[in-house]
Order: C-alpha cells, then sequence, then structure tokens
C-alpha cells in the first residue's frame, strides 16, 4: 500500500514538473506582457506586427529581439471584471474605460498619451468620452467601429432588389424588407431567408429612440429616460419586423441554424449563402468576408431612423492594468498602436476603422482598397458616419456600467411576449432608476454630486417646457449636446466650445 | 492511578487528532472559515466595484439588514426562487422513475440457459425482423433501422449479460452529466433542425390530420371528463386518507399535511382552467374535503396515533397527488386549446428558447438523468434487503401484485424513499447552476435563472459579493429546514 | 403443468427485458446522436438522417488544431487536477477516517458529527468567501487554488469510515499484542483491507473533479489553464455552431468517463450503497 501511495506521488510530481514546464511563462526569458483580447484570429498577426515594429524601432534586448514577449490571452466567456479586481487580468485589458477605471483598475494615460500621439484629439470625437472618465484619459482604441447594416447586393439582386439607399426611415425600411421577404420566400414551405440578422438587440432600439431626441438617459444622466413614446414605438416596431413582417429571424429560429463558427459567429456565413440579405456589424467583418472565396458585393446603409441621424460608436480599447508588473514596457504597446504601422495594418486588413483617423481620411488605400471593388462605398460610408454623427453609447456615470442590461432585459422579455412595450420599459426604467439609487447609497461623495446634478435637471426641464435654448454647460450627456446643437436648441457662451 | 489514566486520555486525544490533522486543517480552512466569513459578509456592501485589490483604503462597511430587506423588497429574488421551486416538480418524477427502473431491474435474470437463449434468439429474429421491415418498406429511412438495431442490440446483450448491462446502459446518463452533456442536449433541443423536433413534426402532423373529430364541443367535452377524472381520484385519495388516520396509521399532522398537499392544486385550477364549472368544482370539492374531515376529526378515530406518526408517507403520497393533479390540469387546459392550436398549426414547442419551455426542457433533461441514478442504486440495494418471506408470505394469502408492491415493497422502501427525497430535494434547491450556465444563460428572460445562477450572476459577474452572500444564506437557511425536517422525523418515522 | 409454468415464465422474462431494451434504448439514445454527428458534413447536420453519407473522422483532428481552442491542454489540465485531487482526498480522507473509524479518543464523535452537518451545507455558501481567501492567497489563476480546496472532503472521510467501520475490531487487537503501532496499523492492516473503499473514493472523486464546473468557472482565468467543462464553455461560445465539431469534442470529453464507469462500476455502486443507505 505504501509503495502505490509512493508511486502515485512521484507520478504527480512528474506532471506537476512537466505542467509546470510547459506553461507558456517558462518557454522565454524575456518579460511576458499579457494581452486580454478577444478571440481574433488577426489578433495574432498583430502579435507578430508589434514584434515587427519593435524590431524597426530600436526596440530590443542584446540578442536583438523584442524587448518583450506579447502574449494574447484571447477567450471571451470569462468576465473580465472578476479577473481584473482580483489581480489577474492580463497587462493591457481589452475593455472600455468607463466601466473599468471607476473600479480603479486602470493605469491614468492622459499625461503619457499627450506625448506618444495618442490622446483624445487623435481619435474620432464620438469616442473620447468612452476612454475617459472623469476628464482623465485611460485607454486608447485598438480600432474602432459604427456599426451599420451590410448588405449582400447580389441576394439582393436575386430577388429583384437593384439598391439600398445608405440612409432610411422605418418605413421605407420596412416596404423593401417586405417585399424582400415576400419574393425570397414564395413558395418555401419554411422561411429560409431573411431581410436582416435578428433584431433584438439594443443597438436599433437605441438608435431610433435617438433620431426622435430621447436617449436612455437624461440631460444630466441622473435618471433613466426609457420609458417614453419612442422607445416604446421603437420596440414595437423591432418586434413586428421579428414577428410580423418575419424580416428578422427571432430566437428560435436563430438557435436551430447551423452554421460555420469561427470569428463572428454564424451570421457571417448566413450573409454569404444569401440566408440574410444583411447584417449588422462594422467594417471589420470584411477580415472574414475576404477569406470567403467568392466576393460579396457590398453596400452599406443606416439603421433604419427618424430625423436625427446618429448611430453608436464602439471601440475595442486597450487599458494599462494596474496591476501590471512592468507597466513602463507595457507602454510601448500604447506607442504600437499610434504609430503609422499599426493603422496602415488596420486599414489594410480591414480590421475595423483605424484608432487614429488621420491616417484614413484623404487615404485612397483606405477610401478605395486596390482589389476589393466589391467592397463599394463602405469604407466611406464607415470613416463618414465616425466622424459625423457617431455617438457613444447611452451610459451614466451613476448607475453601475454592470447593470446596463436592463434595456436588454426589457427587450428579451418583450420578445417573448412577457408584457407591453410600455410595460418592460418603465420596468427597465424603475431598475435603472434603482441601480441609481444604489450606487449612491453607496458612495456619498457620488451623491453630493448627483443632487447637484438633479437641481440642473430641474433647470433643464423648466427651460424644455418655456421651448428656451438650453446652456451647453449643463449638459454632460453626449448625445443631449450633440442633439441640441443640431437642432439649434443649445446655447452656447461665446467662451465656450462645445 | 488517575494521572496515568489522565495521560493515557491526552495520548489518545493526540494520536487521534494526529492521523485527523491534515484533513481537519483543510476542513477548517475551506469549509469552517468560508461558512464564517460568508456569514459577516452577508452584513457589509462588499462589492467588487467599490472594494477590491486596487483600493486598499475603501472598506466594505456593516449594514445591519440592508441586504436582506433588499432581497424580499426586489421581486427578483422571489422569481428565482419560484424557478427552483418550479423545476423541483421534477423530482418526484425522477424519484418515481427511480423506483421504477429499480423495480425492473430487481428481477432475477439469470434462469437456465434455454431461457437466456430464448431471449437472445427473439431478440434476434425481432433484428431481422425490422430489417426486414426497412428493405421491403422503402419510405423509412436508414434512421429508424439504426434505432432498431441498436435496440436489439441492446436486448440481445442484456438478456445474456443480465441486470448488469441494463443497469450499466441506465447509469450512463447519470454518471455523464456535466458540461458535456448540457451542450449534446442543447443540440438535441434546437428547435428547428434538432433530432427532438424532427421526430416530432411528424407526429404532429399526424395528430392533427388523424382527428378530424377533435371539434370545439368534444374538446371541452374531454377536458371536462379529464377534471371529472381528477375529482374522483381525489375523492379516493382524500378517503383513503381519512380511514388511514382513521386506523391509526398516521397522525392528525399528517392527515392536515395530506389534505393541504391534496387541495393545493384547486386554487391554481380555479384560475386557470377553462369552462366555468371546472374552476369552480376543484375549489368546491377541496372545501368539501375540509369539512367532512373536520367533521370526522370531531367524531374521533378509533386507533389513536402521535399528531406527527406516518408523516414521510403522508408527504411522499400528497406529493405525488399533488404532482397527478397538477398534470391533469394541464391535460384539461391543453385538450380544450387543442382544435385552436391545430387550427394553427401544430409546431413543435422551441424548448430552451422559449419562456415556457425552457422549463420543463430542463426537467425532461433531469429525468433522463435521473431514471438510473445513485437513487436507483439505493432502491435496488433497499429491494435486496427486503426478506423474501414477506413475498412468499404474501403470494400465500394470494395477493395481487398490486397488493404486494402497495403492503410489502411500498413500506419496506420508505426509509430510501424518504432519504432520496431529501437529498433531492437539498441538491434542487442548490441546482440548476450548471444547466442555466451551459444551456440558457439563465434565459430567456430569466425563466431559467435559479437561485444558485443568481448567486453566481451577482456575485462574481456584477460583483455584488455582500448581497451575493445573504442570497446564499437565505438558500442555505432553506436548506436547513429541510435537513432539519429529515433529522427530526427521517429516523423516527421511517426505520421502525 | 410445469412447462406451462415455465413457458410463462420464459414470456415475463422477455417482456421484461423488452421493457428494460426500450428505456436503455431511449437512455442512450442522445449518446448516438452525438457520435453519428460528430461524423457528419456540416451541411449534414440538421437533416433528418442521423447516418453521415461518410463518416468524417478527421473532425476529431479538427478539434484539435482549431485556433484559440487548446483541446489538448484542457484535458490534460483537467486529469492532472483530478488526479492531485484524488490523490489527496484518499490519502487524508483515510488517515481522518481511521481516526474515527477504529481510535477511540474524547470527543470523537461530536467532530464526527460536525462533519457530517457540513455535507449538507450548500457548498454556495462557501464558494464567495473561498474566492476571497484565494485572492488574498494569490492562488487564483492557479493549478493549487484549483487542487486544494477540493482535497479534503467530508463525504470522503464519511465514505471511509464506513467502510473501516466493518473490519473486524479482533484484528487490531491482533496488531497491537504483536507490537504494532497505530500508524504501523494503519498502514500494514487497515489500509490494504480498506482497498476496495479507496478504489470507490478515488473513482468517486476523480469523475467529480473531471466534471466539475463552479469552481474552476470562477477561479481559472488563463485559457491555457482551463479544465475541459470551462474549456468546453469557450468551444461552446467561440464554435458552438459548427455541431459536427462540438459534438466531436463532447464524445470526446464523455468517452473517458463511459470507459472508467464501465470498468470500475461494480466498485461505484457498492461505494454509493455504502454512502447512502446507511446515512
Amino acid at each position: 500500500m505504501k509503495q502505490i501511495f509512493a508511486i502515485t506521488l512521484l507520478l504527480l510530481a512528474g506532471a506537476s514538473l512537466y505542467t509546470w514546464r510547459t506553461q507558456p511563462e517558462q518557454q522565454t526569458q524575456r518579460p511576458i506582457i499579457r494581452w486580454k483580447s478577444d478571440p481574433n484570429p488577426q489578433r495574432y498577426e498583430q502579435v507578430e506586427l508589434f514584434n515587427q515594429w519593435c524590431m524597426e524601432n530600436g526596440h530590443v534586448d542584446e540578442q536583438n529581439k523584442p524587448m518583450i514577449m506579447l502574449q494574447l490571452d484571447a477567450a471571451n466567456n470569462q468576465s473580465s471584471l472578476i479577473q481584473a479586481i482580483s489581480g489577474v487580468g492580463g497587462d493591457i485589458i481589452d475593455a472600455q474605460a468607463q466601466l473599468f477605471a471607476p473600479m480603479g483598475v486602470c493605469h491614468d494615460i492622459t499625461a503619457f498619451a499627450a506625448k506618444g500621439n495618442f490622446s483624445l484629439e487623435d481619435t474620432y470625437p464620438g469616442a473620447r468620452s468612452l476612454l475617459s472618465w472623469q476628464g482623465r484619459q485611460y485607454a486608447y482604441p485598438c480600432n474602432v467601429a459604427v456599426a451599420a447594416f451590410w448588405f449582400n447586393l447580389d441576394t439582393l439582386a436575386r430577388f429583384g432588389i437593384d439598391s439600398i439607399p445608405a440612409e432610411w426611415t422605418p418605413d421605407e425600411f420596412e416596404t423593401i424588407g417586405r417585399r424582400f421577404v415576400e419574393r425570397a420566400n414564395a413558395g418555401l414551405a419554411r422561411q429560409e431567408f431573411f431581410f436582416c440578422a435578428p433584431l433584438d438587440n439594443t443597438y436599433i432600439l437605441n438608435c431610433m429612440a435617438r433620431s426622435q431626441g430621447v436617449d436612455l438617459f437624461n440631460e444630466t444622466m441622473t435618471a433613466a429616460t426609457c420609458s417614453e413614446q419612442p422607445f416604446i414605438d421603437a420596440m414595437a416596431r423591432l418586434y413586428k419586423w421579428t414577428f410580423v413582417d418575419k424580416l428578422a429571424p427571432s430566437a428560435a429560429e436563430m438557435a436551430s441554424m447551423n452554421a460555420e463558427g469561427g470569428y463572428g459567429g454564424g451570421n457571417f456565413s448566413q450573409l454569404q449563402y444569401g440566408n440574410f440579405a444583411a447584417i449588422l456589424t462594422g467594417r471589420y467583418a470584411l477580415i472574414r468576408f475576404r477569406t470567403f472565396s467568392r466576393k460579396i458585393n457590398f453596400a452599406t446603409a443606416q439603421v433604419p431612423m427618424h430625423d436625427f441621424k446618429n448611430l453608436i460608436i464602439s471601440t475595442r480599447s486597450a487599458i494599462l492594468y494596474k496591476g501590471s508588473k512592468n507597466p513602463e514596457l507595457t507602454k510601448l504597446f500604447f506607442a504600437f498602436l499610434a504609430s503609422k504601422t499599426y493603422n496602415d495594418y488596420i486599414i489594410k486588413e480591414a480590421d475595423g476603422l483605424p484608432p487614429n483617423p488621420k491616417y484614413a481620411c484623404a487615404n485612397p488605400d483606405y477610401l478605395q482598397p486596390q482589389g476589393y471593388e466589391n467592397e463599394g462605398r463602405s469604407h466611406a460610408n464607415e470613416l463618414k458616419w465616425a466622424m459625423n454623427i457617431a455617438l457613444p453609447a447611452p451610459a451614466s456615470p451613476y448607475c453601475k456600467a454592470t447593470d446596463n442590461n436592463w434595456l436588454v432585459y426589457a427587450l428579451k422579455k418583450y420578445f417573448n411576449d412577457l408584457g407591453t412595450a410600455e410595460d418592460v420599459l418603465t420596468e427597465a426604467e424603475e431598475r435603472f432608476n434603482r441601480a441609481i439609487q444604489e450606487s449612491l447609497q453607496a458612495n456619498p461623495e457620488m451623491k453630493k454630486n448627483w443632487l447637484e446634478q438633479v437641481q440642473i435637471q430641474q433647470k433643464i426641464e423648466e427651460l424644455k417646457k418655456k421651448g428656451q435654448q438650453i446652456p451647453a454647460h449643463w449638459i454632460s450627456n453626449p448625445f443631449h449636446r450633440k442633439y441640441y446643437l443640431e437642432t439649434g436648441k443649445l446655447l452656447i457662451k461665446a467662451e465656450e466650445n462645445p | 492511578m488517575n494521572a496515568i489514566k489522565l495521560k493515557r486520555e491526552i495520548r489518545q486525544i493526540l494520536v487521534g487528532l494526529g492521523f485527523l490533522l491534515p484533513n481537519i486543517l483543510g476542513f477548517l480552512a475551506f469549509t469552517t472559515l468560508p461558512l464564517l466569513i460568508s456569514f459577516f459578509l452577508a452584513f457589509t456592501n462588499w462589492n467588487f466595484e467599490m472594494h477590491n485589490y486596487f483600493r486598499p483604503g475603501a472598506i466594505p462597511q456593516f449594514i445591519g439588514l440592508d441586504n436582506f430587506r433588499k432581497l424580499f423588497a426586489e421581486p427578483d429574488f422571489f422569481r428565482f426562487l419560484g424557478n427552483t421551486l418550479f423545476l423541483m416538480i421534477g423530482i418526484p418524477f425522477g424519484i418515481a422513475g427511480s423506483l421504477g427502473s429499480a423495480l425492473l431491474l430487481n428481477h432475477n435474470f439469470r434462469g437456465q440457459n434455454r431461457r437466456i437463449w430464448a431471449v437472445a434468439i427473439a431478440g434476434a429474429c425481432l433484428l431481422c425482423s425490422c430489417m426486414l421491415l426497412v428493405i421491403l418498406n422503402r419510405s423509412s429511412s436508414s434512421t429508424l433501422l439504426l434505432i432498431c438495431g441498436l435496440f436489439a442490440g441492446i436486448l440481445v446483450f442484456g438478456s445474456l449479460g443480465g441486470q448488469t448491462v441494463y443497469r450499466t446502459l441506465f447509469y450512463f446518463p447519470h454518471f455523464t452529466a456535466g458540461v458535456a452533456t448540457f451542450i449534446l442536449w442543447k443540440k438535441l433541443y434546437s428547435p428547428e433542425n434538432g433530432p427532438i423536433n424532427n421526430a416530432l413534426r411528424p407526429i404532429l402532423d399526424w395528430i392533427s390530420t388523424a382527428t378530424p373529430n377533435f371539434t370545439p364541443a368534444n374538446a371541452s367535452l374531454a377536458s371536462s371528463l379529464l377534471v371529472l377524472i381528477l375529482l374522483v381520484c381525489n375523492t379516493l385519495f382524500a378517503r383513503r386518507v381519512l380511514i388511514r388516520w382513521k386506523e391509526g396509521e398516521s397522525g392528525s399532522f399528517c392527515l392536515f399535511v395530506s389534505l393541504l398537499l391534496l387541495t393545493l392544486p384547486a386554487w391554481l385550477a380555479a384560475h386557470l382552467l377553462p369552462l366555468p364549472w371546472q374552476r369552480l368544482a376543484l375549489p368546491a370539492a377541496a372545501i368539501i374535503t375540509y369539512f367532512v374531515a373536520l367533521w370526522q376529526v370531531k367524531r374521533g378515530k378509533s386507533f389513536h396515533a402521535k399528531a406527527d406518526y406516518g408523516l414521510a408517507d403522508a408527504v411522499i403520497l400528497g406529493g405525488t397527488m399533488l404532482v397527478f393533479s397538477y398534470a391533469m390540469i394541464g391535460l384539461a387546459i391543453l385538450a380544450f386549446r387543442f382544435p385552436e392550436a391545430r387550427a394553427a398549426g401544430l409546431a413543435p414547442p422551441k424548448w430552451l428558447v422559449d419562456y415556457y419551455w425552457a422549463k420543463p426542457a430542463i426537467m425532461m433533461m433531469g429525468l433522463w438523468g435521473a431514471l438510473g441514478s445513485n437513487n436507483m442504486l439505493l432502491y435496488l440495494a433497499g429491494l435486496s434487503s427486503i426478506s423474501p418471506e414477506l413475498y412468499e408470505a404474501a403470494d400465500i394469502d394470494g395477493a395481487s401484485p398490486w397488493q404486494r408492491f402497495w403492503t410489502i415493497t411500498w413500506p419496506q422502501l420508505a426509509n430510501v424513499t424518504f432519504f432520496v427525497l431529501i437529498t433531492s430535494v437539498i441538491g434542487g434547491l442548490q441546482g440548476g447552476f450548471e444547466m442555466a450556465r451551459t444551456m440558457t444563460q439563465g434565459g430567456p428572460a430569466g425563466a431559467t435563472t435559479t437561485l444558485s445562477y443568481y448567486i453566481y450572476e451577482q456575485g462574481f459577474m456584477t460583483g455584488r459579493l455582500g448581497y451575493a452572500s445573504a442570497v446564499s444564506w437565505v438558500l442555505f437557511l432553506l436548506v436547513l429546514i429541510v435537513t432539519l425536517f429529515n433529522w427530526k422525523f427521517g429516523n423516527r418515522y421511517t426505520n421502525d | 403443468m410445469l412447462k406451462l409454468y415455465t413457458i410463462k415464465k420464459s414470456l415475463a422474462l422477455l417482456l421484461l427485458n423488452l421493457v428494460l431494451a426500450i428505456v436503455a434504448c431511449a437512455l442512450v439514445l442522445p449518446f448516438s446522436w452525438m457520435l453519428l454527428t460528430s461524423l457528419k458534413r456540416l451541411e449534414e447536420v440538421g437533416l433528418n438522417d442521423w447516418l453521415p453519407e461518410i463518416a468524417q473522422w478527421d473532425n476529431y483532428r479538427s478539434v484539435f488544431t482549431l485556433k484559440g481552442i487548446q483541446f489538448s491542454r484542457w484535458y490534460w489540465n483537467s486529469i492532472f487536477v483530478a488526479a492531485w485531487v484524488t490523490f489527496l482526498q484518499v490519502f487524508t480522507s483515510s488517515l481522518a477516517a481511521f481516526s474515527f473509524a477504529r481510535l477511540k479518543w474524547r470527543g470523537r464523535d461530536t467532530i464526527f458529527l460536525m462533519y457530517l452537518a457540513t455535507m449538507m451545507l450548500p457548498g454556495l455558501v462557501m464558494i464567495i468567501p473561498n474566492f476571497q481567501n484565494m485572492i488574498r492567497l494569490h492562488l487564483v489563476n492557479s493549478y493549487a487554488g484549483l487542487i486544494l480546496p477540493a482535497a479534503f472532503s467530508a463525504f470522503g472521510t464519511f465514505l471511509m469510515r464506513q467502510f473501516m467501520m466493518n473490519i473486524p475490531q479482533s484484528l487490531d487487537e491482533a496488531a497491537e499484542i504483536d507490537g504494532a503501532t497505530k500508524w504501523q496499523l494503519y498502514w500494514n492492516v487497515i489500509m490494504p483491507l480498506a482497498r476496495p473503499a479507496l478504489v470507490t473514493l478515488s473513482i468517486f472523486s476523480f469523475m467529480g473533479n473531471y466534471n466539475s464546473m463552479f469552481w474552476p468557472l470562477v477561479m481559472m482565468k488563463d485559457p491555457h489553464k482551463y479544465t475541459l467543462p470551462i474549456g468546453m464553455l469557450a468551444f461552446e461560445s467561440a464554435q458552438g455552431q459548427q455541431t459536427n465539431l462540438l459534438m466531436a469534442a463532447v464524445a470526446m470529453s464523455v468517452i473517458p468517463m463511459i470507459i472508467v464507469f464501465v470498468c470500475m462500476q461494480k466498485h461505484l455502486v457498492k461505494g454509493i450503497m455504502l454512502g447512502g443507505v446507511k446515512g
């Protein structure tokens, strides 16, 4: 019996040694910088590019190898939040500064960024508030995206639709969509062709509501306002499009689709095979599409909206983790993100929009890439929209970012017939407001600030009622600032610059 | 002398503790200490976003009962508790299934050689006939052939190998249950082209074409008939309960428990059943039952038993009846709505992505694992320990198999059943996390979020550790109640 | 007369076998679907026909080469962690069980009762503070953090104790007369006799850990260190629509369990009865 135990122990010790030896840390002498990102195959190439860049710019050690070993941790199913706060996040984390900075897990990079050409001025106007918190910069984009509908023109042409407008109202969208679905599925036992990918996402909901002047949060972001009529209408529209007009598949229909996976999921193949005429995505989708043997002729269109055209800008931005053991070396990575090498790579490989728009504007390689004529105006459109109409997703500093799913929850509830649009949105509004109260309770300092803002909000409401212009410095919600400015409701004092 | 004795005792304790040491250190570090910490956490506002590794200055504060107040004030907790309890409806089915499997498996397979061969040959014949069937009838697919082949193979192996083969096959689903099999089931449940719905679709089509007579009038008749059957069964059961009480087989408290379990569905029926008379009938029957019971109690009984005598039986039988009642009510509603549904086209359920079907889907998967679980093995052990003389005596009295089961097998297995029930309830209260995480992410719209998933979500996804601890302590109290119930009644009434 | 009885008996047996085979068939069907689907091409997956046109054995190889899916490493991690836990659990549990079953000392029964009581506790209550402790000990995202909390099991102690209680006490006395110490008694007398229980406990704890999900899910952050269950979650979320590959992965993670079970089922069944009936 003793022997058995001893032998087992020896074996286990051997196994441990093997396990330890084969850990990535043990394979190299150079300091390892971990980069937590998404499982896009493109990231592996970017790691290579980083090594190259290091060599070219002299960031090398004695053996003429890059000073650091950049290692990619790319798995997307773990909550990076818990990871970060428990001290085991990567040195660089692709995450929202808005979400992570208030928890104190990010290094402030403001000063460093100003020196290195990657300050807030060096990126898209709509993205700035995503990268900073309380006026300090905590992140810089790896890439930027403004999602829109990407149409497969070949699919449309098959069913007699020649072109798609770049901007449309919900009614126009519905008319064209219904025509498509009717023609495409004529004579089929089960609907196989859809006008677009599932509509049960808050992106379209937010854009549609914003196009009528309502945001998820009010002007001072002190309360949620998602039970207002534009939200209700938008949600009812999405429901109708999914279940009545069948322009888009429902969750059940989605759950039964088999398709090749890979980065981006099955939607991409559905677009390629023509089952979806459009999917909601950004330029980064071209990474996959360019690998398909058959070239798709693309046209991009905004999501259907009313008067005030807007889209939501999103960035995959890198933060410098406070728990990093090598913060100085990690800064090298940010310099890499700001470099022309990296920006050109993003432009060339179509991994979204480059972090710095100056490399894309007026660059023919970006606007009309050689050999990809089938992509049409999609590049120019996305850049134009990113510079002109894109806004960050709704958020409030008083509402814990992890709680932001109430709108999603409302949408899911409504799509499962568990209440009217008004009911579920009213409930969502209450839940948001309760979440705000909760975080105020936990943080007295925040509460003081909030109370001041609430008073300002009251004044704003009064002015709104009277139909007067509202002073710009009262408004902290980036959406309302832009909306009021463009609709002429914003009062700008001479010394202020919106 | 005394000093020597004391020394010896101390030595004994030291030796005993010495052997215990490695285990008890881990036990203290990873069980006892966390338990204490968790208790204190439940009264703090510990939140990862506010108090973490990078904010050594921020210290969580005691907020008294605030977490619990929030928990009881918000609808979430009760909703998810409701989900947890709903999923536990599967437990009686699982127990009945494992008892059934055990009863089937308990037979002596190893007879004379001739018999074994007879069965084996029969199996082979079946296999051949299935093949022939498929070959002759070209419309059948190879899938059917495959399933028949599988069946015949199992039959041949089973009749040759006896209990072991079947037991192994029965036990597979339980043994392999985990993320992998949940993913498998997720695919089985695919609404449009999963194998389950692929199989259901032709059956549903056949049903809708084969039932042209099922007009709305007939439907309400069928629905009424079902409710009538339920009423009769309820009455018979209530009578049985009263007789048991009168004859001293159960105490007054048990009478009350049984009747309560029996009449609970009536209140549900009052809301859900389609026809007015049905809505009235069940509650009326329930009220009458109570009156009769009261009247009987007033008249007294022939044998006196302590108030809580026979509680285990009362709970088990009442629970079974409860489930049966729910099933009948469901069927009645289904029958009534059938013509309407047929007109709209019968479609198979969308399982995991449908708000109302997600929970039943998970329960069905649970049943798949529960048929041949540890519970079946426990029942098998229990069955093998019943002395054959009891059955022989019953045979001499000319008892029917049904009587044999109810007078010998069931009472003899009562302690196993009680143990199995309690462990299942405790497991059920804590369960559902792995399925929810793997198959539905707690959705659709929170339909499959159980308490354990809620704790995970609050604690590890949004970082509210204090609140999550409070939830887990409420769960702990629920489990404790069940445990105490087991401790108090389990040994006293089932082992005699 | 006798012959009629025999025929009747045979028919009953046949019927019984039929019923059992039908139920067993129904229980095994999901596994057969899994195996068959894992051999299909992607286009065939949704079809009514369960059989693949041509078996694609390559699917199994593809699972190992998918980018971002380190399937072989996850396999190794699962087995590695489970093996360590099993070893530690068997060792500490048998020691403790020896103390509870074969030694007499004051306070023994009180402590044992405490052990029993914790078996009823919901593990969820302990998970949050345990995670906190792991952060403090810098064990998050490490193998040790997975192994240590699982290495001490009240259930294992209970199971071993039940078994050791049934070993005749006279052996102890005989050993004592021979002048054996308690330590020798443990190694040379009790442990060899407790071998069946040791095997049972080993299987239990190995399979339990091979399958465990909650704790690895909160602990392991580095894809290189995932165990199979959370690896499968990652697989499902990244490649979930490739049903054929997914099923190949599922099959590969289930098959070791099936093999262990078929080989070891005698011990398992005994262990369950030992642990259950007397509890």
